[in-house]
């Protein structure tokens, strides 16, 4: 099968969905010129009213968003940067998330959000590597964050094709990762998990980039005969607990790791679901490889300590299945 | 601007205002004697003929996007007074199936959309139902509501600015009150014309008299034309004084009556000011408008009657509310994972 970059996949789906369907629409700051390489070449095909642009204005961008979501149509909106999520929260939890609740489920709110670039790149501080999906979840919005190409394609597509508003997290991590994509269109269903490793002696949860790390940490570890199994959720909201209950049937230890802060966070959720619903399938406690609760300092070695990392995850396996760290 | 309404559209007014009217004296009986729940112990008089205006003058597949004052465009624009009451008793025949209340009833079978109760958020999702109507051709006007109070709201302006940006059949309506009890705009502001806003949108603006019905309406239809066939969007300032009758036992009406104005405003006035013009132009007698209370009168008694012997909703269908997909485990769960 052919490979092409995470980044060219989600550029994929969204052309895809946009061919089939005339009711998918753009929208963003700078969607024309793509700056992040999403919508190369929607507007030369699709045209300006369908690929909109719109001022440097988050709130009424998302609010647009939404009347034109109940009027039928499919918006996609883009956030350039990954805070423009807190400039617009009102709209998106309080508006689009909330308003088909409290129209007492007589509308539709067929409304995508991209983050493209989400979480740390690197050196760019604390306004622009946030991954705040723990707030949207929260809220209840339903989340998504692919880790591999193959995925991105299949849960955008999913997506946009779902009716209620979705929130696609693209790590920055992974945008230019190579993975084998299928040139025809595919879903993969929004809720499932997925089990990118097989393994017997302890489970890791890994979202995002982090399913790198984890992938890279069990291939390590396999020399020292730990069997790992990686665990992707995948959909963040609603989380596939049937496929985690299976592996943690199997493994009976957790390690979670996670780009977002650790208080009241993703993987505490995750923990406490364990704690709660499967403490008699866990030999011992659960593990929690988060971000540390302040924002991202500029200082590399600063910066590397707030972060999840392979190293930090290595420690905790070792930790749980009784080894001495290196 | 009487002249040019006939007769039987003056009318029809006339029972809407009598209901508007009924309906809110009885939410208020209610709310006194603690049969209702309500987001506020308190209920506005004074933006009865805006609503009742803009309303009549829109088509019935034009949308209106309302402000927690929302009971007045629902019945303008021919809301069900059972669903209407059922909602208020937060039962499940309620137009949002008891899940919403008195505040921001959503009626998309009605064209009418609410978001939130202060800040009048929902102007913003007035852009998207013009954007739609804009890219299907359909011709259709967004009519979005706000108050004098949220006027400095950042997202206001956000969505002037693209409904302008993008030639957007939007109709802003300031519902200039000049009693209002919130925080007090003029302390905030330099201009107190909103309307001059417009300006700096490069939009048109109107001021209207917002306690007469007959302005109201002739200058919205007007207004409203010109939007439809060229796009563009406008602002209409209505002017109006308001009266906020606290529902509290504690405190009487007279005590919550907040005029500055020097015209005397009795929560009534429009009602009976139209009324009057009713008279003098023999459009309807006193007999007639008698039997007109008496009409709606029954009407809304029916209302709460039903409403008071409805159905509680169910809590299963909280997150079939909530989800298009079946999540009925979030709820057992207790949580969101």
């Amino acid at each position: 099968m052919r490979e092409i970059r995470y980044l060219q996949a989600v550029a994929e789906a969204l052309n895809n969905e946009m061919q089939i369907n005339d009711e998918v629409l753009v929208m963003g700051e700078d969607v024309r010129e793509s700056l992040r390489g999403v919508t190369k070449g929607l507007y030369s095909t699709y045209g300006k009213d369908r690929v909109i642009d719109f001022p440097i204005s988050e709130q009424g961008m998302i609010g647009c968003g939404i009347g034109s979501a109940i009027s039928g149509f499919r918006p996609v909106i883009e956030f350039q940067i990954n805070e423009f999520t807190f400039f617009a929260f009102e709209q998106l939890i309080l508006q689009s998330q909330r308003l088909r609740f409290y129209s007492g489920g007589k509308i539709k709110i067929p409304l995508t959000y991209i983050v493209p670039g989400s979480g740390a790149r690197g050196g760019i501080s604390g306004q622009h590597s946030d991954n705040p999906y723990s707030f949207l979840i929260q809220g209840g919005m339903k989340v998504v964050i692919p880790s591999c190409a193959y995925d991105a394609k299949g849960l955008l597509i999913s997506a946009i094709r779902d009716n209620d508003p979705v929130a696609v997290f693209l790590p920055t991590r992974v945008l230019a990762e190579k993975g084998e994509v299928p040139e025809e269109q595919y879903t993969v269903a929004i809720g499932k998990a997925d089990i990118k490793k097989t393994g017997s002696d302890i489970t890791v949860v890994a979202t995002g980039h982090c399913v790198n790390i984890a992938l890279e940490v069990a291939r390590k570890l396999e020399e020292e005969k730990i069997s790992v199994e990686v665990f992707d959720p995948r959909t963040l909201f609603p989380f596939d607990r049937e496929m985690l209950k299976e592996s943690i049937s199997k493994t009976g230890k957790v390690v979670i790791i996670d780009d977002s802060p650790v208080s009241c966070g993703f993987a505490c959720e995750v923990s406490a679901l364990i704690g709660e619903e499967y403490f008699n399938l866990i030999k011992a406690p659960v593990k929690i490889i988060a971000r540390a609760d302040v924002p991202i300092p500029f200082s590399e070695p600063l910066e590397e300590c707030v972060l999840p990392n392979g190293a930090k995850l290595e420690n905790a396996i070792h930790e749980l299945m009784g080894r001495a760290n290196a | 601007m009487t002249e040019q309404i006939s007769k039987e559209t003056m009318a029809g007014f006339y029972k809407i205002l009598e209901t508007i009217y009924a309906a809110k004296e009885s939410i208020a009986f209610l709310a006194k004697n603690n049969e209702i729940r309500m987001q506020l112990k308190r209920i506005n008089y004074g933006e009865e003929a805006i609503a009742l205006g803009v309303c009549a003058a829109l088509k019935d597949t034009d949308i209106v996007i309302n402000t927690s004052e929302g009971i007045s465009s629902l019945i303008a624009r021919g809301g069900s007074l059972n669903a209407v009451f059922a909602e208020i008793f937060g039962k499940s025949d309620g137009y949002n199936n008891g899940v919403r209340g008195s505040f921001n009833i959503t009626v998309p079978e009605l064209g009418i959309y609410s978001a939130n109760s202060f800040s009048d958020t929902g102007v913003a999702m007035g852009t998207g139902f013009a954007l739609a109507s804009r890219l299907k051709d359909q011709k259709k006007v967004i009519a979005a509501f706000y108050d004098n109070e949220t006027v400095n709201e950042g997202i206001i302006h956000e969505s002037m600015n693209i409904a302008s940006a993008f030639d957007l059949p939007m109709l802003f309506v300031c519902k200039n009150s000049k009693n209002f009890k919130g925080p007090i705009p003029e302390e905030f502001l330099q201009s107190k014309e909103f309307g001059s806003r417009s300006l700096g949108y490069g939009m048109q603006s109107t001021t209207v008299n917002g306690m007469d019905v007959a302005s109201v309406y002739s200058t919205t239809q007007s207004i409203v034309k010109g939007i439809r066939e060229n796009n563009r969007p406008a602002i209409l300032e209505c002017v109006t004084n308001s009266l906020h009758v606290e529902l509290c036992s504690c405190k009487s009406n007279s005590e919550s009556k907040n005029i500055n104005d020097e015209n005397e405003f009795n929560g009534r006035t429009i009602k009976e000011n139209f009324s009057k013009i009713l008279r003098e132009k023999n459009i309807l007698t006193q007999k007639e408008m008698e039997n007109v209370q008496i009409e709606v009168s029954a009407l809304v008694k029916k209302a709460v009657e039903l409403s008071k012997a409805g159905s509680d909703p169910k809590p299963e269908n909280l997150t079939k509310f909530m989800y298009s997909d079946d999540y009925s485990n979030i709820l057992k769960s207790g949580g969101l994972l």
